[in-house]
């Protein structure tokens, strides 16, 4: 009984209301059958654009904290807002890659200027800084950066879309937006991290180095590396990280090319560690291990590590710590901080493994060492 | 901000939960008609009441979920304080200026030097 007058609104004859609703069905119907790709851009377009002012209000949010930690650590004699409007639109124009031969050459010195130019605008902003608390500035106006630039390109396409009525232009931004807003907000919690100083997820191969080196001496080597030597299982291993506590990447290339041509190529291995983007399921804190340069950036370190190894035919040898993109730029997580003895005991068993007493090892702790002496 | 959130929370529940009991009431309303007959009222009290329970029940899930988001990224950052002698541990809130490998002083038990071991984030 109730079944039949629960289908009854479908049947147009069986009562009025039925056939207002029966109506209605057909209406709705033909409504989206002809306009359907109209209201589905206007429900994503209306999506984006709430993407959007989460985005600007997130580059708000990472401007105001630079502005105002440069404020308290820099304390500049002139308003620095201006100029940190400047830095916040910096870019970088990439070498032409028609010819790729020597691209890594020009990368580098592309590179370099540009860092040697970050770090003296942040000098002239905040003379009152430390060189680490300069360089934790510098960590967070790239943050900044980082932000203004995603919500500036997402911007960009929004706009567009919604000028042209472009559905594939809006549905492509649309299906990328969950990622997008995942790294916003983690670069927002990285500025965080960065206006106080405290290690994040990346500074997990430096800090494997900085336990290591506890108590040791630590001389300076190539740009923001430093390097000392401790005795593992009867080997002489150089262990290298960036210089810290400031938040610095340095130059672990160069750094083990040094290392290795000051040791005439006598280096029976070379030993990587570093954070690795874990695949969801993983678990954050896990460790692997493998062959190859662990290091990552836009390549020219690699390759640097890669020559140089290939040169003197050392074997090199990885060790990752699973996170997540995220996790590598928020404050460290107590599971990555608590990995640091298992990687350490990794190492101890690599070197028994693969190399013999009296052997010289290099071990590099790669990573931003920000909170991490 | 936190205060903020809790209200903007409390707010959205609060009117969650009465869209519910409404449509709760609506519903049985509509099973009221239908025994009685009245068929037109019924129809009615049953789509409205059934719209209500969907949005009032999807308004509560995404709650919850957005609050499960907020409790992951609740966390707190220490600071852990070792003595380098007897391993005397301290673990106290991360303070602007601290590193791993910073001395901290003198260590409460014996004459060692206190070090920060690790500074890391855990749930609160």
């Amino acid at each position: 009984m109730f079944k039949l007058y629960f289908q009854s609104p479908f049947l147009p004859d069986n009562s009025g209301i039925g056939s207002i609703i029966s109506l209605l069905m057909y209406l709705s119907f033909i409504i989206f059958i002809l306009f359907g790709q109209k209201i589905q851009l206007h429900l994503m377009l209306w999506e984006i654009d709430g993407a959007v002012k989460k985005l600007e209000f997130m580059k708000e949010e990472a401007k105001n904290l630079s502005f105002k930690t440069l404020m308290e650590i820099g304390k500049p004699k002139d308003n620095p807002l201006p100029e940190l409007n400047m830095l916040l639109e910096q870019f970088l124009i990439t070498p032409v890659n028609m010819d790729p031969a020597g691209i890594v050459w020009k990368f580098d010195h592309l590179l370099d200027v540009r860092d040697l130019k970050f770090k003296n605008d942040i000098k002239r902003l905040a003379p009152a800084a430390d060189e680490a608390q300069l360089n934790n500035l510098e960590n967070l106006i790239e943050a900044s950066l980082a932000l203004n630039t995603i919500y500036r390109i997402v911007r960009h396409y929004y706009l567009l879309g919604k000028k042209t009525s472009s559905f594939y232009l809006i549905l492509q931004l649309q299906m990328i937006m969950p990622l997008v807003m995942q790294e916003a907000e983690a670069l927002i919690g990285a500025a965080n991290a960065f206006a106080k100083g405290q290690p994040i997820g990346d500074g997990v191969g430096p800090l494997v180095a900085s336990k290591l080196l506890r108590g040791k001496e630590k001389k300076k080597i190539e740009k923001d590396m430093v390097y000392g030597e401790v005795e593992i299982e009867k080997r002489r291993v150089i262990t290298l990280k960036a210089e810290g506590p400031g938040g610095n990447v340095g130059k672990p290339g160069d750094a083990i090319k040094s290392l290795i041509e000051s040791n005439n190529g006598n280096i029976a291995m070379v030993i990587m560690i570093d954070a690795a983007l874990k695949f969801e399921g993983e678990k954050t804190g896990e460790i692997s291990e493998g062959i190859g340069a662990a290091i990552g950036g836009i390549g020219t370190e690699r390759f640097k590590i890669e020559e140089e190894v290939k040169k003197y035919k050392i074997p090199v040898y990885a060790i990752i710590v699973k996170e997540s993109i995220q996790e590598a730029v928020l404050p460290m997580k107590k599971e990555i901080a608590e990995a640091v003895d298992n990687v350490i005991a990794r190492v101890k068993k690599l070197i028994l493994e693969e190399t013999k007493e009296g052997d010289t090892i290099i071990l590099a702790g790669i990573g931003n060492t920000i909170g991490i002496a | 901000m936190e205060k903020k959130v809790s209200s903007y929370i409390y707010v959205i529940s609060l009117f969650s939960i009465l869209i519910l009991v409404y449509s709760i009431w609506i519903l049985l309303s509509a099973f009221k008609s239908y025994k009685e007959g009245n068929m037109m009222n019924f129809y009615l009290q049953f789509f409205i009441g059934l719209i209500g329970l969907g949005l009032s029940l999807s308004s509560i899930s995404r709650l919850k979920k957005r609050l499960d988001l907020l409790k992951e990224k609740m966390v707190k950052v220490v600071s852990v304080v070792v003595c380098d002698k007897c391993k005397f541990k301290i673990v106290r809130r991360f303070e602007v200026g601290d590193y791993v490998n910073k001395q901290v002083g003198k260590c409460q038990q014996c004459d060692g030097t206190m070090f920060i071991d690790s500074i890391y984030a855990e749930k609160i």
